[in-house]
């Protein structure tokens, strides 16, 4: 029924599945609801699996409510908060690159970002990228703390993970970074030996929106 | 977005050898995607179908409305640190009004009503593999409920816990005895 063997990014492969008829109904309901194709939910669905549910799963990560997180952040300093930015960033943020995409580049970095904005639903994530300089804004509906958070999580990954040191920014609800990337450090340098063409992908010179899945309406 | 991941294929018809009732459908998959489906398969020593059947339960039963309802995912090891710097007091306060405001929005959001059958399932919804803010253990023996938060985040986790379920049942006109350890709460639930 599968044929084993590489399959590339830009080859589409029919398969038949079997579902449970609950399943199978419970899409088709869904589909009339959010005005998609089952095959788009389908297809969506796996991506998601393939690209962040293994790793969250194993990783462990947790679900809480949004807003019972930002009102863990109220009791804290905005030292404390600092701190556990920066902690997170050296511990959490590095190993989760690392056992996601096995090495720390700025490519890896950003991908993180953009799978904790659109998967995991921890922010609400702009990246743009003009050709000198890299601006990402990350809206978080945490209040003051969580953003005193989210700073020193974000500069920190730049800082200490890539060397680099970038802008920011905040907001109540916002964190502004600014990464100016100097030509040396196209090289080769943050333990990345070599950049694959799919890789480059993931930096978009577009602006970008993150945040949730808003479906598509194709039929 | 590829175009073709948009392009619904084919009918579903009915599949006549199976033993368990099931629908066929067939769909169009990046490439890339189904490469990783394969290798995951071979991992955990399953077939794709089980493997795409287990994901799409998973979006019909959990992602939908996680998103709705505004769940967001959090690093385990993160909220460990975070309950670490409260203090019990703290803790205990944020569980009560956690529990009046977030748990109850959730039951009612998930359910529609709030009584005993609908806190119970709401709180193994949050213990299930989807959400997993801890695992989750009930046993009746016909006068207690026994239920158990294994959480592995410290004893203001545990705190935090017992005020919630103590401001769910209590509500309930149900009595909770706690037993609290540093990875684990232990609830008694009677009338």
């Amino acid at each position: 029924m599968y044929h084993k063997g590489t399959h590339t990014a830009r080859e589409t492969i029919t398969r038949t599945i079997r579902l449970t008829p609950e399943v199978d109904r419970e899409l088709q309901q869904l589909a009339k609801q959010e005005r998609v194709s089952v095959n788009y939910l389908v297809t969506s669905s796996l991506k998601k699996l393939t690209e962040w549910d293994i790793a969250a799963e194993k990783f462990g990560f947790v679900s809480i409510p949004g807003f019972l997180h930002a009102k863990m952040y109220s009791y804290f300093t905005p030292e404390q908060a600092k701190e556990l930015g920066e902690w997170a960033a050296k511990n959490f943020g590095r190993d989760f690159i690392l056992f996601r995409f096995k090495k720390l580049s700025l490519d890896t970095v950003l991908e993180t970002l953009r799978l904790f904005g659109s998967r995991a639903r921890i922010f609400s994530l702009q990246h743009t990228f003009d050709g000198k300089t890299h601006t990402i804004i990350v809206k978080h509906g945490l209040g003051a703390k969580g953003s005193v958070f989210n700073e020193e999580f974000l500069t920190s990954l730049f800082k200490v993970l890539l060397n680099v040191d970038p802008e920011s920014e905040r907001t109540e609800d916002q964190v502004v970074i600014r990464l100016r990337i100097p030509r040396e450090t196209h090289k080769p340098s943050w333990s990345e030996s070599r950049r694959q063409p799919s890789e480059r992908r993931i930096l978009p010179e577009i602006p970008l929106s993150y945040r949730g899945s808003s479906p598509s309406r194709h039929g | 977005m590829a175009n073709s991941l948009t392009e619904l294929k084919l009918e579903v018809e009915k599949a006549e050898t199976a033993r368990v009732p099931s629908e066929t459908r067939t769909i169009r998959l990046d490439g890339d995607v189904l490469a990783k489906l394969e290798e995951l398969a071979k991992q955990e020593n399953v077939s794709i179908s089980f493997i795409i059947n287990k994901a799409l339960r998973r979006h019909v039963e959990w992602e939908i409305y996680a998103e709705k309802f505004g769940l967001m995912m959090a690093f385990t090891a993160k909220m460990r640190r975070i309950y670490e710097t409260f203090t019990d007091e703290e803790a205990r306060e944020l569980g009560r009004q956690s529990a009046t405001n977030e748990y109850s929005e959730f039951i009612n959001f998930w359910f529609k009503k709030i009584d005993f059958d609908t806190t119970l399932k709401a709180l193994e919804i949050l213990g299930s593999e989807y959400a997993r803010s801890f695992k989750f253990e009930h046993s009746f023996d016909g006068s207690v409920h026994t239920i158990i938060f294994k959480h592995d985040r410290g004893p203001r986790t545990s705190a935090f816990y017992a005020e919630i379920a103590r401001v769910l049942f209590n509500r309930l006109n149900m009595k909770v005895d706690a037993v609290e350890s540093d990875q684990q709460l232990t609830i008694a639930v009677h009338n």
